[in-house]
């Protein structure tokens, strides 16, 4: 008989290989959020071309950019499984539990590969200096982490609601507003801006913390 | 009898807010026994929202306790309404225009679209049972957001990237005080006995339904 967190991990893995599995086959998602993240900079660095952003700009730019490209892609892990009918057969065989940790590994690691294109072009053509590494790295990943876990219970939200995907963002975008705005701080301490970034970081990670607790108690009743 | 309380006590704060003492940096106040009860009134609202949704979802499903959250959610969020627009009057008198993106301001209004996003949500759902549901979970990530954008975001700006005094309450005259957390208490009650009202316009709209689909 193997322990309780054997199998919720493996569980959880399974739907994780499932998720990219299904998007490597297709990679639709993967294209439309891919592209996104490099269109808006390059819209941005066109429309902008003759400014001078200050780092604070360059921040919460980066951030709104990055929400934006996960609104297209994200909500498409649970609009696909009521679509395919599929979202019985994994209510069946797995707990919301392995579900929701499952969709939010797949969804921060859709995040994590199109914005190690995403970033960089943001940098190159926004003209970002990045003076501290570690924390764009830091900030990154905590963001990440959020909209990841974020997006894994409001998707799971509006998948059920009418309209599906389409209020994907209506619903994200008010309750991420203070989330992103700290990012957008952090970030833009790391492209040299004059503010306290341990502060903006404790905010990240209380964050991340307040929706690890929302998605662990509220997904069971989304999904069940 | 609550109700005929908190109607004489809001009556009673409005006439102590025009004879009260001048605030520490501000430079009209009775606005003040108005705008901030009403915000603080509007986050105890959220907070009850979200209790009674708690308790619709982990204790009994009972649907009174669901009209109970709407109505608690609506009045918070016509309270949050009011509050917005009186302190864009409050900005305009205290530091020269009506919208500064000050973090305070943007705060409030980022909650309200998390309400008004959770009505959306609500409106888009047809199962009785799946709408209470994601209810429950929305509001309470909306007491999420309001605690962080009310007060935690603006912790980690500069000291003076605020229009908001901080130190108002603590600054001014004791009369001051008491005169802001009586306006508090008597919103607070006057909004609640409103919320009340409204959940048992619901509860009875919820079963007449119910005898509509049963044909009785």
């Amino acid at each position: 008989m193997k322990p309780n967190s054997q199998v919720f991990a493996k569980a959880a893995f399974a739907v994780f290989q499932k998720d990219l599995l299904a998007e490597w086959r297709s990679r639709a998602t993967l294209g439309a959020v891919a592209l996104f993240s490099l269109a808006a900079p390059i819209t941005l660095g066109f429309s902008l071309a003759q400014q001078k952003l200050t780092p604070e700009a360059q921040g919460a730019l980066l951030w709104s950019v990055l929400f934006f490209a996960a609104c297209i892609g994200l909500p498409r892990a649970f609009v696909k499984e009521e679509e395919s009918g599929t979202s019985a057969l994994l209510r069946l065989h797995f707990g919301s539990d392995a579900v929701f940790w499952g969709k939010a590994a797949g969804q921060m690691a859709l995040l994590m590969v199109t914005q190690l294109a995403a970033i960089p072009t943001f940098i190159l053509l926004l003209g970002a200096r990045v003076g501290n590494v570690p924390l764009l790295l830091a900030v990154t990943v905590g963001g990440d982490l959020g909209l990841a876990l974020s997006s894994t219970l409001i998707g799971a939200m509006a998948a059920q609601a009418r309209g599906r995907g389409a209020l994907f963002p209506a619903l994200a975008a008010p309750i991420l507003l203070p989330f992103l705005a700290t990012l957008g701080v952090a970030t833009g301490a790391a492209f040299g801006a004059r503010v306290d970034s341990t502060n903006a970081l404790m905010v990240v990670a209380a964050f991340d913390l307040a929706l690890v607790g929302a998605g662990v108690l509220g997904f069971e009743l989304v999904w069940k | 009898m609550l109700k005929f309380i908190a109607s004489a006590w809001v009556l009673v704060g409005l006439v102590i807010g025009f004879v009260m003492p001048r605030a520490q940096d501000l430079k009209t106040t009775p606005i003040a026994f108005f705008h901030v009860p009403l915000a603080i009134s509007m986050l105890l609202l959220f907070v009850l929202a979200a209790v009674w949704s708690i308790k619709w979802a982990f204790f009994g499903r009972d649907a009174r306790d669901d009209a109970r959250s709407l109505a608690f959610a609506e009045v918070g969020f016509v309270a949050g309404l009011i509050a917005m627009a009186t302190g864009m009057l409050f900005a305009r008198t205290n530091w020269g225009a009506y919208w500064s993106w000050d973090p305070q301001q943007v705060g409030v209004l980022g909650t309200l679209l998390t309400y008004a996003a959770l009505f959306a949500l609500r409106g888009a759902t047809d199962d009785e049972g799946t709408k209470r549901k994601l209810w429950t979970v929305y509001a309470v990530l909306g007491v999420l957001v309001a605690c962080f954008g009310s007060y935690v975001y603006r912790q980690i700006l500069p000291p003076n990237a605020s229009l908001h005094p901080n130190q108002t309450l603590t600054n001014s005259d004791a009369l001051f005080k008491f005169a802001l957390w009586f306006n508090v208490a008597g919103y607070a009650m006057l909004l609640i006995c409103a919320a009340n009202v409204r959940a048992r316009f619901e509860i009875i709209a919820n079963r007449l339904d119910e005898r509509v689909w049963r044909g009785t």
